[in-house]
């Protein structure tokens, strides 16, 4: 009977431990892709981090810290990147990371079919390997924001013999270096992620990641408060006041890089006229926006690049919050009653619902279309919108920032931009070395958008999470990635 | 009971009092049915003088004022940009009534001529209409309404179509075997022989006799296409904003329910009067009319 009852609490005990081990994470989707070179989601991000190093990380204060890297030496005119890779890692597979290996990926992310990361390292010239340890980077011309690029998947380097052995199924199978091995998944169901125990900077104490996905915020809360999983990716603000009141669960909000904005569409009626983009902007109540649509969880933001990040400018100054001015502005443009179509995506009916109700009392009148992502981004990419509201995940350095949204060649130009001095100022400030110069720089093309209403920012984004109390150390980077390698479960 | 018997038994000169009277009477002295229809008066009127009534703008924000409970100023309380809503439920009555009754009587005109004339042609023509209308009840009702929905684009004329088409089928095959029914009845045979055109044999002889069953259909499938309105509307299909429609308040309140619960009841409950008023008129029409069902 004490035996029977021996086993059966060493039994209890092993389950605890193990349980206590194991930190289930809701998601709001289910990553689409785990290849670093066909990533494109934020969800992706929270994965991949865990099973690549990168060559470079950022830690709390956007520094650029080594990871792969353990030095790295800058030439003179900007152009060569010495990098000294770690000496000791092996890949998941067994096989060693070396500077062949950093050689293999940065290739394979210039030249492989459909890679999304070619535009990021479209400045490498050349990649050569000068030493088992030691790779050589030219790029075309300098490039400031190159090792802001190599912080993110860019510089998250794969194992080639799995790569070259897995090919367009690499994905499904993933294999790095980083401090977790994937596991197993099964697509909208789960993911799961092992501990390395050989990783080069120790063995991480969480054994096991459970990644879930809950598309929808209400059901992720409800997991979260009924103990389904340990820690919830987004929270949605209104929920904030019941996770932080519930007992064992907190709230942990910090500043990202991301931002809310509305963006026009310059190339055709009603807002290729400054008169009628000046009455948006004289409309939009900014701190009524935080309040409204964010619970006060965020802060009003009026440029591209929020406080936190290179580029910013305290001196910048959008036209005022001004209801009656914003009327009078749209009289006087002889567009009083202009009808528009905001596109939205679905989750942000609240927020297309708080500008239509500004923008109507301003004289606009405003329909609402929502859509899937699918559907939204063929209609943004073929200009065939009025205007959309756009949430934006954010970069550390000024060009990925701002370039994609309003270089005439920008991958993200959904406003139709096509003006030469924009281009101009982001070309030079792309050549520009001198890291003050270049900043000035960003400096003007943010003022100049601003100044004539072509983009209208709302709010700078957080990262808000909601997680169980006994998950300690999460390190609040504000890319909004948690890399789980020192998190512990009390 | 007396009462109501007496016309027919002494009044030998005269018509006796056709079904119809006879049916509304039985209609009136039931009190679940007559509940209901008073119900549905109440909700109609609201909806008619909405303009006139509703204390607040229908889409009339309040910044100040987010989703608070109920007050003096705000006797339902206000929704996530503080409009209000009592405003938003009466405006929603419209949105709901004129879905359930546009699409109730396009699936009403549509649906039974097709089951008339497919009863009455018979042939390929039966067979081919019939079939159609059985490949679309194989498929969900709701699953198939959301695709329309989707496939048409959100606004209300598209739902009301949407509806209007998934609610179709139920009427055709109603229609189809009341008319395959009557068609062998003396009456039929007797004003064919009298040399009656077949459209009119169907129209003045077959139609009035099948009509009450079509009504008391109607009543129904009207309760199911106020519910199946709602759906779409929750699932971000029907109306688009600010234009009010309970499905979207409750969807909308759904992410509340643990703090305001109150934005969820006020909705839900208009939701269910309404569907529930239209089954007992419903009930109540089919007890009234329809002989088979009638007890006693």
């Amino acid at each position: 009977m004490i035996r029977r009852t021996l086993i059966a609490l060493a039994i209890g005990l092993l389950l605890a431990a193990g349980m206590a081990q194991t930190v289930r994470i809701g998601l709001h989707q289910d990553p689409p892709n785990l290849d670093p070179i066909l990533s494109q989601a934020f969800s992706d991000r929270s994965v991949t981090y865990q099973i690549y190093d990168r060559l470079v990380d950022l830690d709390e204060n956007l520094t650029i810290v080594p990871m792969l890297a353990t030095s790295w030496e800058v030439s003179d005119d900007g152009l060569v990147y010495t990098l000294q890779i770690r000496e000791g890692v092996t890949f998941h597979d067994g096989t060693p990371l070396d500077a062949e290996s950093v050689r293999y990926t940065l290739d394979r992310n210039l030249t492989r079919e459909g890679s999304a990361r070619r535009d990021e390292l479209s400045s490498i010239e050349n990649v050569a390997v000068t030493g088992p340890h030691t790779v050589e980077i030219t790029l075309r011309s300098p490039n400031a924001a190159f090792l802001a690029v190599l912080s993110g998947n860019a510089g998250a380097i794969v194992s080639p013999t799995a790569a070259e052995a897995a090919g367009a199924d690499f994905g499904n199978a993933p294999v790095g270096s980083g401090p977790f091995i994937f596991d197993s998944r099964e697509r909208q169901n789960h993911l799961t992620l092992r501990a390395n125990d050989d990783y080069w900077n120790g063995a991480p104490s969480i054994r096991q990641l459970v990644y879930r996905p809950f598309p929808d915020a209400d059901v992720r809360v409800a997991n979260l408060l009924s103990g389904g999983v340990d820690i919830i990716i987004p929270i949605e603000p209104k929920d904030i006041a019941s996770v932080d009141a519930a007992d064992g669960y907190d709230v942990i909000a910090y500043d990202s890089l991301g931002w809310r904005a509305l963006v026009m569409n310059l190339t055709r009626p009603p807002f290729d006229d400054p008169q009628v983009r000046l009455a948006v902007a004289q409309a939009i109540d900014r701190a009524a926006l935080a309040a409204v649509v964010y619970d006060n969880a965020v802060v009003p933001l009026i440029g591209p690049f929020p406080p936190n990040t290179p580029g910013y400018d305290p001196d910048l100054e959008a036209p005022a919050y001004d209801p009656e001015a914003a009327r009078a502005t749209l009289e006087a443009a002889g567009a009083l009653g202009t009808e528009f179509t905001l596109l939205i995506l679905p989750h942000e009916v609240l927020h297309g619902q708080f500008w239509q109700a500004i923008l109507t009392q301003a004289g606009f009148v405003v329909q609402i279309e929502q859509m899937e992502a699918g559907p939204y981004l063929e209609v943004v990419n073929n200009m065939r919108h009025d205007a959309t509201l756009v949430g934006w995940s954010g970069r550390i350095d000024p060009d990925p920032q701002f370039f994609p949204w309003v270089h005439s060649t920008g991958n993200l130009n959904w406003g139709g931009f096509d003006d030469p001095r924009i281009d101009d100022l982001l070309e030079s400030a792309r050549a520009e070395t001198d890291p003050v110069t270049r900043e000035g720089l960003y400096r003007d093309v943010a003022r100049l958008v601003v100044e004539e209403s072509m983009i209208v920012w709302g709010i700078q984004s957080q990262n808000i999470v909601g997680v169980a109390s006994n998950l300690e150390g999460i390190p609040l980077i504000p890319d909004g990635t948690v890399r789980w390698h020192g998190v512990t479960v009390r | 009971m007396v009462r109501t018997r007496t016309p027919v038994t002494t009044k030998p000169l005269g018509a006796p009092a056709s079904p119809w009277a006879r049916g509304f009477t039985r209609f009136l002295r039931n009190r679940l049915a007559l509940t209901g229809l008073v119900i549905l008066l109440i909700f109609s009127a609201l909806a008619i003088l909405a303009p006139v009534i509703t204390p607040y703008g229908m889409a009339e924000v309040n910044f100040s004022r987010l989703r608070a409970g109920p007050s003096p100023e705000h006797r339902l309380g206000t929704d996530e940009l503080g409009r209000d809503t009592l405003t938003r439920v009466i405006y929603g009555a419209r949105i709901s009534l004129t879905v359930g009754l546009g699409s109730v009587v396009i699936a009403m005109f549509v649906g039974s001529l097709l089951g008339m004339l497919a009863g009455f042609i018979g042939g390929w023509f039966d067979e081919v209409v019939m079939r159609v209308m059985d490949a679309m009840l194989a498929l969900p009702f709701l699953v198939l309404a959301i695709a329309l929905a989707a496939i048409l684009g959100p606004n209300l004329q598209n739902t009301i179509l949407a509806i209007a088409i998934v609610s179709t089928p139920p009427f055709a095959r109603l229609t189809r075997g009341q008319v395959l029914g009557e068609k062998a009845r003396d009456y039929v045979q007797a004003s064919t022989a009298l040399g009656a055109r077949g459209m009119r044999t169907l129209l003045r002889h077959i139609l009035p006799n099948i009509l009450s069953v079509i009504i008391v259909q109607a009543s129904l499938a009207m309760a199911i296409a106020v519910l199946a309105e709602s759906a779409l509307s929750f699932l971000g299909l029907g109306v688009q904003p600010p234009t009010p429609s309970w499905g979207s308040m409750l969807n909308t309140s759904r992410g509340y329910l643990a703090t305001q619960p109150w934005m969820a009841f006020s909705p839900g409950t208009a939701i269910f009067l309404v569907v529930l008023a239209l089954n007992l008129v419903g009930d109540g029409l089919r007890d009234a009319f329809d002989p088979r069902t009638r007890s006693g």
